[in-house]
């Protein structure tokens, strides 16, 4: 697999992983949580995550 | 209150008109030019416009009174959706290099391609007919309710109803994808501007970030966690999020944008831009709900948390003026995305394939959009709640679409019989359950909808014959373009 290639792997299965702990993390450990430093300040870092992720994705492009 | 919004909305029509008729200027001919701005558009603006289609009168309206009902589970609920957007890092590249090489005008023209049957686009489009006309009736009332509130009803409900129509049809009808374009750029502008400004107001009148955060801690610490006051417990999470996840490749009128971009380059940045534009407008639709709880308590109506902050004196009335109208725009602009696209399937998938050679597909793409546009309206007027339930069952009904879509490019052996099994019985089912509001067994409609059309494709797939030449020439320039591009 050459190298684009596999770091698009790489990246894609991280997300997949940030998005299955924007399920559980809030329904798990921080359920009931009531505190703006619970479930709110780690769907944000998650969002700002996702999109950090999805840069990566697209940042090997050659147009 | 009613003077100044009847002279904004007279100044934002006469705006994006100005606007919608500079874009007929250059204006070539063919489907292509017409439906997909001639596949020239550039990156800014297509991530302007990408933001503008997506985000309707439900951001801050319906979204801000998800917070005010359940609280934080609408922020994981919107941003779920966001990192759906991955989505279209894996399948915008391809859709673009099929557009580009086989010329399709429309998703579901590819996917007829691809399965090598007219039948698997003439239902794609007539399912995204059925989905998409309650949802534009609902952000049609959105208008009518929105500018009949804010007015004490000097600006009927009806006329809400006609102006959002109005202006829909003429920003479409000026000059295709290239007049949506522009004054979606427009649009999107004055939501960004005029929420940011409102939610600056509102938490001012809280003492500021920081008295906004104390007191929501104080008072509504409920709604700072999950499930929080109880609308959102996981299955509700996942039976919402699940279809909204898929959001960016179920619904044409977003999906369709894969293919009007200028390059590769463009396609990236109208993701790229998007994703920055979305998580700011998902926080401020968020933070608006939050403080709504506050400053306008026990409303029996979640929905009417943004027309009472309105009129709660938070917000100076010039500033709740220019938000009403960011909200109409946040509404037009999605109707009038939806109008073109729906115009585009129903002439390229339905009319087209009946008709013989060298047909008015245009004009009848044009008359199909009058029509849409007038169902609408009546769906509309009604006011029914049918309305409301199947515009939530709209994502999930499309959401039936998905595997066929992913297994044009991802599974060779996937067939006609698959995909019109798969959306036919699933899109029946997920409406049928929607509409009477039963989850069997508490698993969500859209979760059994999603499962079972995936199901039905898989297993009807394998067993009839494949199109193996047929899927194999359709992925050649697909596979020779993500090489060349470096694309995974």
């Amino acid at each position: 697999m050459t190298d684009y290639k596999r770091r698009g792997t790489a990246t894609l299965i991280l997300l997949a992983l940030l998005i299955t702990l924007a399920y559980l993390v809030p329904y798990g450990p921080l359920r009931g949580v009531e505190s703006w430093f619970g479930v709110f300040l780690f769907w944000t870092a998650f969002g700002v995550a996702a999109i950090a992720l999805i840069f990566r994705l697209v940042a090997g492009w050659r147009p | 209150m009613t003077e100044g919004v009847v002279i904004a909305l007279g100044l934002y029509a006469a705006l994006g008109l100005m606007v919608a008729l500079a874009a007929r200027r250059g204006l070539g001919t063919g489907l292509g030019e017409y439906y997909l701005a001639g596949r020239k558009a550039g990156g800014v603006l297509s991530a302007l416009s990408y933001g503008a289609t997506t985000y309707s009168a439900f951001m801050m309206i319906g979204l801000a009174g998800l917070t005010y009902a359940g609280g934080v589970g609408a922020l994981g609920f919107e941003l779920v959706y966001l990192a759906g957007l991955g989505l279209v890092a894996i399948f915008g590249p391809r859709f673009w290099l099929a557009g580009q090489h086989f010329g399709f005008i429309t998703p579901a023209e590819m996917l007829s391609y691809r399965y090598n049957s007219r039948w698997v686009g003439a239902v794609m489009a007539i399912a995204a007919c059925v989905f998409l006309i309650p949802y534009s009736a609902v952000q049609l009332m959105g208008i009518g309710y929105l500018l009949s509130g804010v007015s004490d009803d000097a600006i009927g409900f009806e006329a809400g109803i006609l102006i959002g129509a109005a202006l829909a049809l003429i920003w479409t009808l000026a000059a295709g994808l290239r007049s949506v374009l522009w004054t979606d750029a427009l649009q999107v502008v004055a939501m960004l501007v005029t929420s940011l400004l409102a939610v600056g107001f509102v938490i001012a009148a809280l003492g500021g970030p920081l008295g906004f955060l104390a007191i929501t801690t104080e008072r509504h610490s409920e709604w700072l966690s999950v499930p929080g006051p109880g609308l959102f417990s996981l299955a509700t999470f996942i039976g919402l999020t699940l279809p909204w996840f898929f959001f960016s490749i179920s619904n044409p009128q977003v999906s369709q944008r894969l293919f009007t971009t200028e390059s590769i380059g463009a396609l990236r940045v109208m993701l790229l831009g998007f994703l920055v534009l979305g998580f700011i407008y998902t926080l401020v639709s968020v933070i608006w709900g939050f403080s709504a709880l506050e400053l306008v308590p026990d409303l029996a109506r979640p929905d009417l948390a943004t027309p009472r902050l309105l009129a709660s004196g938070a917000v100076p009335t010039f500033v709740a003026i220019v938000l009403v109208i960011g909200i109409v725009a946040a509404a037009v602009s999605t109707v009038d995305s939806i109008l073109l696209s729906l115009a585009s399937l129903a002439g390229r998938d339905v009319y087209a394939p009946l008709m013989p050679s060298g047909s008015r597909e245009m004009l009848a793409g044009k008359l199909v959009m009058l029509v849409i546009a007038l169902l609408a309206i009546q769906f509309a007027r009604l006011q029914l709640d049918l309305i409301t339930i199947l515009s939530v069952a709209s994502s999930a009904g499309l959401l039936v679409t998905v595997p066929t879509i992913v297994g044009a490019f991802f599974w060779q052996r996937g067939t006609a019989a698959g995909a019109l099994a798969s959306m036919l019985i699933a899109g029946v089912v997920v409406t049928y359950l929607q509409i009477r509001g039963v989850n069997p067994w508490g698993v969500p409609a859209s979760v059994w909808g999603g499962s079972l059309a995936l199901g039905l494709f898989v297993l009807v797939s394998l067993a009839t014959k494949p199109p193996h030449e047929r899927a194999a020439s359709f992925m050649k320039p697909v596979t020779q373009g993500l090489a060349d591009h470096r694309i995974r």
